[in-house]
This record gives C-alpha cells, structure tokens and sequence, in this order.
C-alpha cells in the first residue's frame, strides 16, 4: 500500500513529463528575412549578425564548402555530410518538434522533397534572384545547385579497345551474370527513380531491344521497362555499401575479368589516386545513365535564414569550387560555371545521353519497384 | 456509495502509518530507490520505445510518401506489408528463419568458446594469462564491421572484383559460401561477441569458492558430479546473461551481415530493416523493429524463469573464499596452443590488418615505398588533399575529445544506475517491479538505434514540464547513450547483486547503519569491479556508436565514428583505419588507468575476484 501512494505521488508528479510536451517560449525574434529588391550587401550585412550556419549535406565535401565560406564571410559553418533519409527524419521531427536546429540542407531524395517536404512546408527552396538568369528554369523550382551523372563504366585497362557493352540489354545477359555491380537499390532512394524513368520511357528500352536483336521484346510484364529490370535483377547483379567501393572494383588495375558497374562521374578521381582504370561507357544505347540532383534547401524556422540564403547563393557561385573546380563529374546548375575539362562534356551534352527522373512519377512507383527489387533482385 | 471507505474512518492512523514509513525508509529505502528508478527508466525507455511502436500502426510522413497513405492515421498496412504481403516472404519471413538460425550458431560457438577461454585465465596455471585476459577484450573494442572487412580482404573471390584478396593471391579462389553469407556472418560475429561470455563467465568462475569443490569432494563426490552439481549451477547467470546478450546482438547488428550478406544479397532481419528505413518505409522497419524487441522480451522471460534458482546460489558471503588454480599438466602445451591461437585469430590478425592498411599508400603492396608513416605524422598527404595525418589533424583530435566526453559521460551515469537497478531487482526479487525492471532496463538493448535515435529525436525536442528541450544540447547524447547501454550496466549490476547474500548488508543494519552508510561502504565496495564493467562496457560501446550519434548530434560535435564514415566516404580509407585504431587504443587506455587506480580489471567485473 505505501509502495502505490509513493507511486501514485510520484506519477502525478511526473504526469506533465509525458504529457504533449510543451514548446518553449516563441524564440527572440529573428532578424527580418531580406526579400524583394535583392541587395547582396544587405544580405551578407543581415546574414553576419546571425550565428553560426548549420548545414546537412549529403556530400561530404560541405566541410571544404564551409570553411571557404567562413574565409569570405566571417560565418562559421557547422557542415554534417547526412545521409537523405537521415535528413527528411531530422529535419521533419524538428521543425514538428518547434526546435529547429538546421538552416540548410543539400538533399537528394528528389521525389520526397516535391511530393512531401516542399508541399508541407518543411523546407522551402530559394532562388538567389540576382541568379535567376544563369540557372536554367528547369533548376529553379526546386532549385538544384549540383548535377552529376550516374552512370554504367568499365575497366579501361582490360578493355583498352572499347566499351565492351553498347546497349544496355546486353547486361541483362549471361556473359554479364554475376559481373554487375550497383550500390545496393534498397539504399539508394534515387536508383528507384532511375528505375521508375526506365519504365515510364519504355518506348526506348523497346527500340533498343529491336536495334540489338533484331526482332520485338515479347513480355509478360507490363512493359519493356519491367521485363529490362527484371531481366537485369534476375542475372545475378551485386548490391554494394556505395559508389567508391563499385568503382574500387570495377576500376583496379591488375584484374583479367573485370566486372562492369553503375555509380557517380566523380569517381572518377580516383582513377589517379587510386590507379584505377575507370571509364565511362560512351555510346551506350539508349542512355548511359540517370541525371542526378542535388537540391539546396532552406528549412522550415531556420535560426539563421540569412545566412542559409547566403550560403545558397555561395554555393552557387565561387563556393562551386570543391564540387566542381577541385574535382570531376559534377556540374553547376549555374551555367556560367565552366565544367571541369574532364567531364567529359558541359551538362547539356550529359543531358542528351541520361535519363531525367520525373519526382512525382518515381514517388507514385517507388513502392512498387522496391517490392519488385525484392522479389527479383533478394535472394 | 453506501459502504464506509476506509479513507473516512482512519485519517489519523493513515497519517502516523505514513510517518511511521517515513522513518523506516531512512533505514530501509528500497521501496524508494525502486520507485525512483522506475519512475526514471518509465520515462527515458518506454516512451522513446513506445513511440517507436505506435509508428507500426500510424502513417509517417515518409511513408505517406510511398504509400499514400494519410499522415497520422492509423492503419494496417505495415503490418499486413510484414507479415502477408506479396513481399513478407522476402521482406521478413526468409529474413527472421535465417536469422533466428544463425543467432542461435553464433552462440552456440561463441559461448563455449568464450567460456573455456575463461576457465583457462581464470582457474588454471596456464602461462602467460595476464596478458591473455586483457588481449581477450580487444575483439569487442574493434567496431564490428572491422571483422567482415578482414574477411573480405583476406577472403573474397572474383565476384566482387577490385584488387585481389590474400587468398586469391596464394592462387586459391574461395568459394562464395566461404567468401561471402551465412558461414562467414556466423564466424566473424562469433569472433566479435564472444567477450561476452569470456567476461560473463571469468567473473563467475573467480566467485566460485573453492572450498564448495572441496567439501563435496570430502563428502566423496565424483569429478562429473561437482561440475554437474555445483560448479555449472553457480554458473547458470553467467551463461544466461551471455546467452541474452550475444543472441540479441546478433539479432541487431547491421553492419557485419550487410557486409558480407549483400554480395549474394543474403538478406537478414537487421538488414530489411535498414534498408526499409534508407527506402522511406518506416513503419515496415518499426514493425521489424517490433518483432525483434519481441524476440528479445520473450529472452528476457526465459532469464527471469530462472532468477528464482539464483537466489540460492549466493557465492559473495560475509565469509571468505579462496579459489584455486588446476594445474594443466599434460595438457599445458595443447592448451597454449589453443590460447595461442584465439590471440592471434581474435586479436593479432584484426589489429595488424588495421595497423598495416594505416601505413601503406596501397593496401597489399609490400615494397618499401609504398610504406609511409603520413596518414599518422603528415602536415600534408600527396593522396588526400587537405588532410593531415591522425596526429596533426585538428579534427580527428576535436572528434576523439568529444567521443571520449560523450562515452564517459554516459558510461558513469549508466553504471551508477545499472547497479542499482540490480540492488532494486535482487532484493525485491518476486515483486513486479522487479520483473518490469528487468524487462525495461534490457529494452533498449533490443531497439535497433536508427530507430531509438529518431524516437528520442522527437520526444526530447520539446520542453515537457521541468524537463526544458534537450534537443542540441551534448546532454541529449549523453542521455541517451546511458539509455541505450543501460542494458549492459543493468546486466552486470543483477549478476552481481545476485551473487551477494545478505549477510554483509543485515551484519551492518544490525550494527545499526543507515542505508547510505550501507550502501557507500559496504555494497559498492564490494561490487567495485561489477561497477567498473559496467561503467567500460558502455565506455567501450559508446566509443563506438555510429547511428545515435548521427540522428541526434548537432552538427560541430564530431565524434569519431562520424568521421571515419567520412574518411571512407571519400576513400581515405588509411585515415579510417588510423581512426578505428586511435579508438581502440583509447579504450585500451582508459580500461588500463581505470585497472590500475580500482586495482580490478574489466575481467573481473562481475564479482570479487
């Protein structure tokens, strides 16, 4: 009996401890958002009175980005390379919670972004408008500050005369089982796109089956789409941890059978460090790859929203350099951007040779297509 | 409302029976201290965890995403995804056998063999087990994943690609069940949890009395019914403690099977569960999640259908004890042998794949150039631009100072409260409490941290009475590291307790001193070494953990784990092993000070040794 009073005493005590949570008291007013009339002075003037910037990116080299930052601004950038599902979880249950700690992010779960985050107003994207006439339209809305090409290469030094596959049905078959390596799909939010867009563009994968074999695809499945993926999960492809270690595979030298693999341009870099042969499979029929985005994000309650617009406009600019001066593979959407003299092409040409992915579509399938990675693709 | 409430009729006698309580609390606190932990692990575990249950049935905004589903309302459809789908087969039912089965190998090799490793270093003369019994610890220390990438670098075959693994360049090609799926998980998990039962049962073994062995040998028992009879009944905790930790370990880890699963996509539980959370479907990896902290509950109610037997097994008594030592004889050599031979598969070929691939340009070159000291002494390193070695760089040594504030922070914090979880649990040991203690104290063990992380995420990011929004205070990873290694101290702390009788404690009432007297100089005393393992086996794991501190860091509180995911992200992967290294070498460290100035080691935490 004295145990259950104590209880009881202590529990009604402790009720307000579970009870909905209270938010603390409205934080000090922020400092007022720069709008309209764009004034990049008053911007960075606005910008510096605020803390320090917090960012989540999902490139590591935010820390680079961040101190070139710090170098031209006097802002310290707390810069935290994240994952995008880590991202949306953070994001979305601080911005729920009234607590928000981040002010900007660079995301790359596109589909998630424009069917949820952005219509629920978790994060808004922002245009720098002194920049709108260098970015393409396109790029705006959400904005994308970075485009890399994903793409199928080879080992360069084994196959010194070529690319030993010239479309992409020729992976779904047997000299090629075993020997097609992929950073796992049930990771990688945007190879669901990627498979999402071969389905929507099936006419093209039915035209290159025709210009391979010579005859019609006949298919059980819905469309050429389908049966490609399942033709592809079904030979045996190897999922790994992320891009660096495919292309680690694909690339090193001294193998006598290398496989063949799918991962970012940027690895590429690696071909020096690393002594890697890697190379892009130029040609390949009817597209090499998918294009994929990087957005940048200003969150719902920043703390420090000028200084997110800043970094915004930053990134956009000559905080460009890391992802696209220092190394290869990625592009600027700020087409007064040079890209690097190895990237094999500007954007533009890249563009022809990719497949874009429709975030709306890809998000309407992803379930679909990840049920189909299991039951294809799962052992 | 006829009837007289006894509330009415004795006022006066409720208050002098409160009062009277009162003063009978100063001497006998229990029912107090059990009220305050409760309250205390109530809040911190049940309500993260019990919000991480209500999302196998509510729409997250992720999930609403993929599913269309409303966010906030309720629905079936992950558990019907789980469990009866199309899917489930692949999703969860192949994954839970495999599993299941695979568990229960790991600790059926690692029991064993961590508890004749014990029985060596503790009760036999064989040569050179000090050393031995600090080495056995290392494997536990390394991060797990470190063992599956040993393995794929001494034993992967062409599948993979890449440079040639040791095996291939001896011109042996493993198999792929040798190289990659169940047979390499079960050996390389094995080879990382078995400390467990070294620590479990070396401590249990060094309370065994001596003279216990001896009596029932004058009374003329056989060799095979002391063991029967006596030494294995005083070694039921121990067993059941290492059973519970290493199978549910094994039921959450992910790294070590998606290493080595993934090649021939071999899909465990862990692992579906991961990638259900990377995909955007939380509520199929809360109902996964779900199903193991299931699992591990129904774990937890086979130990306590035991803890009744234990109480007669008392082993830490007012008396003294002595132990001692069998000789080896014949069997000396084969037993160094085999000594030898756990050190060098468990400790020696872990580090010195660490410490070579931190010292050469490329890995498996061995000429002298291709040596370097850089990736540890480097202003500037020619293959990573803008880094310096382990030594110089800034932010490493930023990262090891708030590892180490964080881990230890946590690790005090859950030691004093695992020990008296312990206290509560064995001295109140029929009561519910007691049960719900046990059960609460282990959830956190059983919740896969990804999870755990975001739960906390939202439950701390506001103020709740008293208590202001932790979220983006170091205090919130502090918290909830204790939280989530609270199953390690609580574990350490009821073994112990359960192994001292009352004796010492009645003889102190009778000589009429309060409980704080009793507790500050007679319990914890004597549980010095169970309190020191359990304040270094969060040590160990928090020094450790990857995925809490993702979720729940603020940004600048770089610890190490977080930086050797970026070091391997950028392919640094020389300064990712000088980092692991640096980790483990600051572990060994502070276990070694914290050896010397208590005089115990980690080894013996579990009892009076």
């Amino acid at each position: 009996m004295k145990k259950l009073i104590v209880l009881l005493l202590v529990c009604t005590l402790a009720l307000p401890l579970f009870a909905g949570g209270q938010r603390d008291a409205a934080p000090a007013p922020a400092a007022p958002v720069v709008e309209e009339e764009f004034d990049l002075e008053a911007l960075i003037e606005a910008a510096q009175a605020e803390g320090e910037l917090v960012a989540y990116f999902t490139s590591g080299r935010i820390d680079a980005v961040g101190n070139l930052f710090e170098e031209k601004y006097g802002i310290r950038v707390r810069g935290t390379k994240m994952g995008d599902p880590e991202q949306a979880e953070r994001v979305i249950r601080e911005v729920d919670a009234g607590n928000v700690q981040v002010d900007v992010i660079g995301f790359e779960d596109g589909p998630l972004l424009e069917t949820q985050l952005i219509p629920r107003g978790y994060v808004q994207s922002w245009v720098p408008p002194d920049l709108k006439d260098v970015i393409s339209e396109e790029d705006q809305n959400p904005l994308v500050f970075l485009w890399q090409p994903r793409i199928f290469g080879y080992n360069g030094e084994v196959y010194a005369d070529g690319s030993p596959v010239n479309n992409v049905w020729e992976l779904t078959e047997p000299q090629w089982k075993g020997k097609i390596l992929i950073r796992d799909p049930g990771l990688t939010p945007a190879h669901l796109g990627f498979f999402a867009s071969m389905i929507t563009n099936h006419q093209m994968l039915e035209q290159a089956y025709v210009d391979l074999y010579g005859r019609q695809l006949v298919t059980n499945e819905e469309n050429a789409g389908w049966e490609f993926l399942k033709r592809l999960f079904q030979n045996d492809i190897i999922s790994f941890r992320s891009d660096s270690d495919v292309g680690d595979a694909v690339g090193s030298a001294g193998q006598t059978d290398p496989p063949v693999g799918f991962y970012v341009l940027t690895k590429h870099r690696d071909n020096a460090a690393k002594n890697l042969s890697l190379t892009t499979m130029q040609g390949l029929q009817p597209f090499m790859g998918y294009a994929l985005p990087t957005y940048a994000l200003i969150v719902k309650d920043a703390p420090n929203p000028n200084a997110a617009k800043l970094f915004v406009h930053f990134i956009l600019t000559e905080g460009h350099y890391p992802w696209t001066g220092r190394d290869i593979g990625a592009f600027s959407s700020n087409r007064t951007i040079p890209p690097h003299p190895l990237n094999e092409g500007t954007w533009d040409e890249w563009t022809q040779k990719l497949l874009p992915v429709d975030n709306v579509q890809a998000m309407r399938m992803r379930q679909d297509i990840m049920d189909f990675w299991l039951e294809y693709g799962a052992n | 409302m006829n009837q007289p409430s006894s509330k009415d009729r004795t006022p006066i006698l409720r208050i002098e029976r409160f009062q009277n309580w009162l003063r009978f609390i100063r001497y006998e606190p229990i029912a107090l201290v059990a009220a305050i932990v409760t309250v205390l692990l109530t809040y911190l575990v049940l309500a993260p965890v019990g919000s991480m249950l209500v999302d196998t049935v509510r729409v997250q905004i992720r999930d609403s995403a993929t599913t269309g589903l409303e966010v906030g309302s309720y629905t079936t459809y992950f558990l019907h995804r789980v469990f009866v789908s199309r899917v489930s087969d692949r999703l969860f039912w192949t994954p839970l056998a495999r599993t299941l089965i695979i568990a229960s190998v790991v600790t059926l090799a690692a029991l064993p063999f961590g508890a004749f490793l014990a029985w060596l270093t503790v009760r036999t003369d064989l040569p050179g087990k000090k050393i031995l019994s600090s080495a056995m610890v290392i494997p536990y220390m390394l991060p797990s994943w470190t063992f599956a990438v040993a393995w794929l670098n001494i034993m992967k075959n062409r599948r993979l690609g890449g440079l040639p693994s040791i095996a291939e360049s001896f011109g042996f090609s493993p198999p792929d069940w040798l190289a990659y799926g169940a047979f390499p998980i079960i050996v390389c998990q094995a080879l990382h949890l078995f400390p467990f039962a070294y620590l479990l049962f070396g401590n249990a073994l060094r309370s065994v009395d001596s003279q216990m062995e001896d009596s029932a040998r004058i009374l003329g028992a056989q060799k095979g019914v002391i063991a029967r009879r006596i030494i294995l009944p005083l070694l039921k905790p121990a067993l059941l403690s290492a059973f519970l930790l290493t199978f549910s370990r094994v039921l959450g880890s992910f790294g070590t099977p998606y290493i080595l699963g993934s090649p021939v996509r071999y899909l465990l539980l862990p692992t579906a569960l991961y990638s259900s959370f990377q995909v955007g479907t939380p509520g199929v990896s809360a109902v996964i999640a779900s199903v193991t902290i299931l699992l591990g509950m129904s774990l937890i109610a086979l130990d306590m259908y035991f803890v009744r037997e234990y109480r007669r097994f008392v082993t830490v008594g007012g008396k003294g004890s002595m132990s001692r030592l069998s000789a080896l004889g014949k069997w000396k050599w084969p037993a160094i042998i085999f000594a030898g031979l756990a050190f060098i598969i468990t400790t020696i070929i872990p580090l010195v794949t660490i410490i070579l691939t931190s010292i050469m340009y490329r890995p498996g070159v061995f000429s002298l150039s291709n040596f370097t000291l850089d990736f540890w002494f480097g202003r500037y390193i020619s293959i990573m631009p803008g880094q310096q070695g382990l030594f110089l760089n800034q932010s490493i040594i930023a990262a090891a100072w708030n590892s180490f504030r964080i881990a230890g922070a946590a690790a005090v914090i859950c030691g004093i409260t695992g020990l008296f979880v312990g206290y509560v649990v064995v001295k109140m040991p029929n009561s519910k409490t007691s049960a719900f203690l046990r059960q609460v104290s282990f959830l956190p063990y059983l919740v896969p941290s990804i999870g755990f992380a975001a739960a906390c995420l939202s439950f701390f990011a506001v103020r709740r009475g008293p208590v202001p929004s932790l979220y983006g205070t170091l205090t919130l990873l502090i918290i909830v590291m204790s939280i989530k290694y609270l199953p390690f101290a609580s574990r350490s702390g009821i073994s112990a307790m359960m192994q001292m009788g009352n004796e010492p404690e009645e003889a102190a009432r009778v000589a009429g001193a309060s409980w704080g007297k009793r507790m500050s100089r007679i319990v914890i005393p004597i549980q010095k070494h169970a309190l020191i393992t359990a304040i270094m086996l969060p040590f160990i794991s928090g020094m450790k953990e990857q995925s809490l501190v993702i979720m729940l860091a603020t940004p600048g509180t770089e610890v190490m784990t977080t930086q050797i995911l970026r070091f391997i992200e950028y392919g640094f992967s020389q300064l990712a092993n000088a980092t692991v290294l640096a980790i483990v070498v600051i572990i060994f460290f502070v276990t070694f000070l914290m050896e010397r100035i208590t005089g115990s080691n980690l080894a013996s935490g579990f009892s009076r040794s």
